[in-house]
């Protein structure tokens, strides 16, 4: 009950000053409360994730179950330095750059917030030379092309980790009518990727095998050099190594995985027996196989994996027969990876393609009824009124004019092939797994970083060495929200918000007005 | 609780007839609309984006400073002012009973601003973009718990006074040190520890992250247990005639 503020006067001094002490001390009370349950709240955090609430559609802050379970069993503590240099020509690109920092660094603050021990530093090489120029002498930076400065070095008890800008985020520069945009942002799969490295003292090692014309992990070349896939290996973590069968006569037993890219002539007996012996103990095996080669000795290693290599020729024919191309990037793999796999269930959900290239298809054989072999990818198209005709020959003639379907040679059963599989097999040191892809190109320097390539290839060394924790990272790709400010938009707008809606809330101020007055 | 209900009622009433809350409410919509237009434009018409640089625009949390105490500078300063203070302090309620009902007067028409606001994405899907409502939503909570804690800021120093014009300024005074000031401390600190949990308190990062779509629960035990700290200290203002 309040009191009549005459009453105020009944009190005595003595009185008085009891009672503002005793207010200052319900006052500091109340302060030590404000202070404790905000920092019990800051404490807690950590403990209980739902309480940094991502409400986005597409969980854009949301860190990925793999990061999580990373950060909060190993609280790493780890040096994380992000060196920033605008390439940047106009203000849409500079924007663009600018935003991918921004979210870079949001990124940081999320996996600060579960591993306190990540120290975080930042420097614009624009914006702060000085200051630019210790970090770089620090990491060795200063020979680097001004292209290749920024970049994310994590480093942690003396292992270091660099993530190129490339590997963390996709830009498209845009041209003078289309403004820069953000392509893709897989910046959570490269720093988890760089903290498991620098945190695991021993990675795991890739051989890429040699001596039959594959192509090799150190060179430039855009069509058969896979120095890009090499980098991409290595920035997951993993040792590469290249491993001439001929020459040692068996896989060395620190081979996590063997890696085929692209061979020119098929394997000798013994070398295919040699691979044969590293699946039976348990080995892991990446095949990219070209079309146009005749790998009977390979056919045959992968035979009682059920899985059987064709080497068709590929004709994409209009409704009236005529052939019109044998593109097999016109038949748009988008819908075609297929998700029903660990390696690539992730990918499916991004709606992005793969740019596989001239592919031979693989066929699912039954020839042991304990493997199942789960198809990757399979063809798709977006012409839907065009026909595919599969032959099955080396005869290449059917290229010239008339096309006819020939019900003994040729395969024309919809649109619908498999182009690579994943396969397990139990060995006798392990479980055996062995991914084929029917074509190399996918992986090359040239493609590798097209559309879902990189993710692709990456998911699958992931799998292949036993990091399937690592599948589930896909990249973070918000919706386009981009609301295009046409005149005729604009002027809706300003119609409807700058002048409409507030207009009619001081007109119903009038309208009270004359009401009050009556 | 019935005291509080009717007192309550009184404050709305009292809100919803006067023509200068539409006029304010106009006006507020007139600058939010215009600068959340910039914003857009700023950024090639990125929603998501551009709320995160609305929140960031100096002019928008200026806003956010001045907004609450015009709202609130008259709750207890203008009744002291015109006498009717005495006449409300001899009904039967609690000066916890006042205060709160101030509080929740003052705060209903502060949600009542931002309410048609969120007309804004409606419309703008309608106009065909694609606004992310989970954002939306995270924003307006955001928008919410801030507007809580500056109107209890408000209706403190509205209680320390019986001018108005020293109500809004002391008020204004306060929430521009919250917004700006506690930043400020944090980044000279040379402590780190001072500069941790203080990171904590910078209410343009609450801003930003509530922009980003991120609903962050310290940011909201921050701005309840604020809120209520300035609300007892109102209680405490008020009670303190008896002292005095």
């Amino acid at each position: 009950m309040a009191m009549n503020p005459a009453e105020s006067t009944n009190w005595g001094g003595r009185d008085r000053r009891r009672l503002a002490l005793q207010v200052v001390v319900l006052v500091l009370v109340a302060m030590v409360f404000v202070v404790g349950t905000n920092m019990l709240a800051k404490h807690l955090l950590t403990r209980f994730p739902w309480m940094r609430a991502d409400l986005t559609e597409v969980k854009l802050h949301s860190l990925s179950d793999t990061t999580r379970g990373l950060l909060e069993s190993q609280q790493p503590d780890a040096d994380i330095t992000v060196v920033f240099k605008s390439l940047g020509q106009t203000r849409s690109q500079v924007t663009a750059e600018q935003e991918a920092l921004a979210r870079l660094l949001d990124l940081l603050g999320e996996y600060r917030l579960l591993a306190p021990g990540l120290n975080v530093t930042t420097v614009d090489v624009d914006r702060d030379p000085s200051r630019a120029r210790d970090i770089a002498d620090r990491l060795e930076l200063r020979e680097l092309q001004p292209a290749e400065v920024s970049r994310v070095v994590v480093e942690a008890g003396g292992r270091r980790r660099d993530i190129p800008q490339a590997a963390w985020v996709s830009i498209d520069y845009g041209d003078g009518r289309r403004p820069a945009s953000i392509v893709a942002f897989p910046a959570e799969d490269a720093l988890t990727s760089a903290l498991v490295h620098v945190l695991d003292p021993t990675p795991p090692e890739v051989h890429f095998l040699t001596g039959h014309g594959e192509g090799d992990p150190d060179a430039e070349d855009p069509a058969h050099g896979f120095s890009q896939a090499r980098e991409l290996l290595e920035q997951i973590g993993l040792e590469v190594r290249t491993l001439d069968l001929a020459a040692r006569g068996e896989v060395p037993d620190e081979a996590a995985a063997v890696l085929v890219a692209g061979v020119r002539s098929d394997f000798t007996k013994a070398e295919a027996e040699a691979l044969a012996a590293y699946f039976r103990r348990g080995g892991r095996g990446y095949f990219l196989l070209d079309p146009g080669v005749a790998l009977p000795n390979v056919r045959e290693l992968l035979r009682p994996y059920n899985l059987t290599l064709m080497d068709p020729e590929l004709i994409v024919i209009d409704s009236k027969q005529h052939p019109i191309g044998a593109d097999w990037d016109e038949l748009a793999i988008k819908q075609g990876i297929t998700g029903y796999h660990p390696i690539t269930e992730s990918l499916s959900m991004t709606g992005r393609r793969v740019h596989l290239g001239r592919s031979r298809p693989i066929r699912r054989t039954v020839v042991d009824t304990t493997m199942s072999p789960v198809s990757l990818l399979k063809t798709a198209t977006r012409e839907r009124d065009l026909s595919f005709l599969m032959r099955l020959t080396e005869d290449r003639s059917v290229r010239v004019r008339k096309v006819e379907f020939d019900e003994e040679r040729d395969y024309h059963d919809g649109l619908e092939f498999d182009l690579a599989f994943a396969v397990e097999s139990p060995g006798s040191e392990g479980t055996a797994r062995l991914v084929t892809f029917g074509s190399s190109s996918f992986a090359s320097n040239a493609r590798i970083r097209m559309g879902a390539n990189q993710q692709l290839f990456v998911n699958v060394a992931n799998w292949l060495v036993d990091r399937e924790f690592r599948l589930g990272i896909p990249p973070r790709t918000d919706l386009d929200r981009t609301f295009v400010m046409t005149e005729e938009n604009d002027r809706k707008y300003l119609l409807l918000f700058v002048a409409g809606i507030p207009g009619l809330a001081a007109l119903l101020g009038i309208a009270t007005w004359v009401v009050r007055r009556r | 609780m019935r005291n509080l209900l009717t007192l309550s009622r009184r404050e709305l009433g009292a809100i919803a007839f006067a023509p200068s809350s539409y006029w304010i409410l106009g006006l507020f919509l007139f600058v939010v609309a215009y600068f959340f237009r910039l914003a857009l434009v700023a950024v090639g018409g990125d929603i998501s984006q551009s709320y995160r640089s609305f929140a960031s625009v100096v002019y928008f949390q200026l806003l956010l400073c001045v907004v609450p105490p015009l709202l609130t500078m008259r709750s207890i300063a203008s009744e002291r002012h015109s006498g009717t203070f005495e006449m409300l302090m001899t009904a039967p309620v609690t000066d916890r009973q006042v205060v709160l009902s101030k509080f929740v007067g003052a705060f209903a028409f502060y949600a009542a601003l931002w309410l048609p606001t969120i007309v804004i994405p409606i419309a703008l899907f309608q106009f065909g973009a694609y606004p992310d409502f989970g954002q939306v939503i995270a924003f307006t909570i955001g928008l919410l718990g801030l507007g809580a804690f500056f109107v209890s800021i408000g209706i403190f120093t509205s209680s320390v006074t019986s001018k108005i014009q020293a109500a809004f300024f002391l008020a204004f005074v306060l929430n521009v040190f919250f917004l700006f000031g506690v930043a400020g401390l944090a980044w000279l600190s040379p402590s780190e520890i001072v500069r941790d949990w203080s990171s904590a308190l910078i209410i343009p990062q609450h801003l930003d992250e509530f922009a980003r779509g991120i609903v962050d629960v310290r940011y909201l035990v921050f701005y309840v247990t604020a809120t209520g700290f300035f609300l007892f200290l109102a209680v405490r203002s008020l009670e303190s005639r008896q002292w005095r």
